[in-house]
């Protein structure tokens, strides 16, 4: 049964023990955590970066939504041409549909968000609302 | 300096270059499909351009490896998975295609893999 299989994963325990030692010694070598999904968000003081790793999406269905503070993401990862007679060895990454919502700390200027998709990562630039930012006060002197 | 010292002194070094280049390592997830005619290999690789990857096959096994070139401020990535092919894939007449951070590797079958159909003569 094993002859037949057309491919089958090699074990890397070994290579993974030495970037253990190679490494800080309390990280993992190897990360096995979903990294589709992922989401990090910067506050660059006047505006908010948002950034997510999203590898395979249809960039036609992305679909982003800022209201208030609120900013949604949304979309669908792209559907491979797949034969139905396909036989499958491996179903590990993220398909169907997503949407995510994130309560950013200030209210956005909507007008002025910008987006791009790139290698799949989608790059979201929030800048605050004015009442959002902070305001210098002159002060009057006699 | 004692030998202590310079043990010391050779791990503030080490430690110097691991917080210089943070790197994250990653197994990217992958689906892998067969039909008649070849295998495919789609593999999640976010972040990563053609520059950084890297594709063999060698004696059979495949390797997908790939690091992020350096970005100020930014930890990279690193993505490392093996694959052992069966002889009866024609890894030489193998495409790769790197779109939205998915690579899309398509390998063929030999010509003995791929299923025959045989014309059954009637005889009258």
């Amino acid at each position: 049964m094993f002859g037949l299989q057309m491919i089958h994963e090699m074990d890397n325990m070994q290579r993974e023990m030495e970037q253990l030692f190679r490494g800080l010694g309390f990280q993992a070598a190897s990360c096995d955590m979903p990294q589709s999904g992922e989401i990090r968000v910067k506050d660059q003081g006047d505006a908010f970066q948002v950034e997510a790793v999203l590898p395979g999406l249809d960039a036609e269905k992305i679909d982003i939504k800022v209201l208030g503070r609120r900013l949604t993401l949304a979309g669908e990862f792209a559907r491979p041409d797949i034969p139905e007679a396909a036989n499958w060895h491996r179903r590990e990454r993220s398909r169907g549909q997503f949407e995510r919502n994130l309560q950013l700390a200030a209210n956005i200027d909507a007008e002025k968000v910008e987006a791009e998709y790139q290698q799949g990562i989608l790059r979201v630039v929030l800048p605050k609302a004015a009442s959002a930012l902070p305001k210098k006060i002159a002060v009057k002197t006699a | 300096m004692t030998d202590k010292q310079m043990i010391n002194r050779e791990e503030q070094k080490l430690e110097k270059v691991e917080r210089a280049l943070p790197l994250q390592r990653f197994t990217p997830d992958v689906d892998i499909y067969e039909s008649e005619q070849e295998l495919v290999v789609l593999a999640d690789l976010p972040g990563v351009t053609e520059q950084d990857m890297h594709l063999e096959v060698e004696r059979g096994i495949l390797t997908l490896e790939a690091e992020q070139a350096a970005v100020e401020g930014v930890a990279r990535k690193a993505y490392y998975r093996q694959f052992k092919l069966s002889e009866r894939i024609d890894a030489d007449a193998g495409t790769a295609e790197l779109k939205d951070g998915v690579l899309q590797l398509r390998l063929p079958k030999t010509e003995a893999a791929k299923p025959k159909r045989i014309e059954v003569k009637t005889l009258h």
